[in-house]
């Protein structure tokens, strides 16, 4: 179970509240901010290359394995 | 530790290409992708000669965008330096068959990537053995 938080005047406070008991043992993990910006990108770059995906029709089925036939005209 | 991932001419095409043999592994890849994508300005160079079209050239104008603009995509651009190592990789390979622009790349040390192998095949196909 992961919780997530920051700390503020020196104590950690958690972004949402739980229904942990008192006394519930727990282990602190410190994130860098650069980690979590860097997480935080994952989903839109993959949200961006998906928009991407199969916008040109009409080109040689094989041209990924041949580009450079169709681009430099080297034999296959 | 982010996975590094080379996405070279070939991926790209099959991403954009709905028609592409490769075009559902391509996608499939990119709806999954986690980590950080490493290309090359001999990438973009291809990409923007195979999409010259005058249909092709929106979307590849909007992969120009993302590829150079996005932080977690590292853009190598082409410049002397990495021309010259590239060339003198090039020149001193005569046994393979790699292409200029892997050729720069690979003479990088620094920007070698993770799965980056002396086999050009199986450097060209990285991406889709994820």
């Amino acid at each position: 179970m992961v919780y997530h938080g920051h700390i503020k005047a020196g104590r950690i406070e958690l972004t949402e509240p739980t229904a942990l008991p008192e006394g519930a043992a727990v282990r602190v993990e410190v994130v860098l901010l650069a980690d979590v910006e860097k997480t935080a990108d994952d989903s839109s770059l993959c949200e961006e290359l998906s928009q991407l995906s199969g916008l040109v029709k009409g080109m040689p089925s094989d041209a990924s394995q041949k580009h450079d036939h169709y681009i430099y005209g080297k034999p296959r | 530790m982010r996975q590094m991932y080379f996405a070279d001419t070939s991926y790209f095409i099959a991403l954009l290409d709905a028609d592409d043999d490769w075009h559902l592994v391509a996608d499939r890849f990119a709806r999954s992708f986690k980590g950080t994508l490493l290309t090359t300005g001999c990438v973009l160079l291809e990409l923007g000669a195979f999409f010259s079209s005058p249909v092709a050239r929106p979307a590849f104008a909007r992969l120009d965008q993302l590829i150079r603009h996005r932080k977690d995509v590292i853009y190598v651009p082409l410049d002397a330096a990495l021309h010259d190592a590239g060339t003198e990789l090039f020149l001193a390979r005569s046994d393979k068959e790699w292409s200029g622009g892997l050729c720069q790349l690979c003479g990088d040390e620094t920007l070698r990537p993770s799965r980056c192998t002396d086999d050009g095949s199986s450097f060209r196909t990285s991406w889709v053995q994820q």
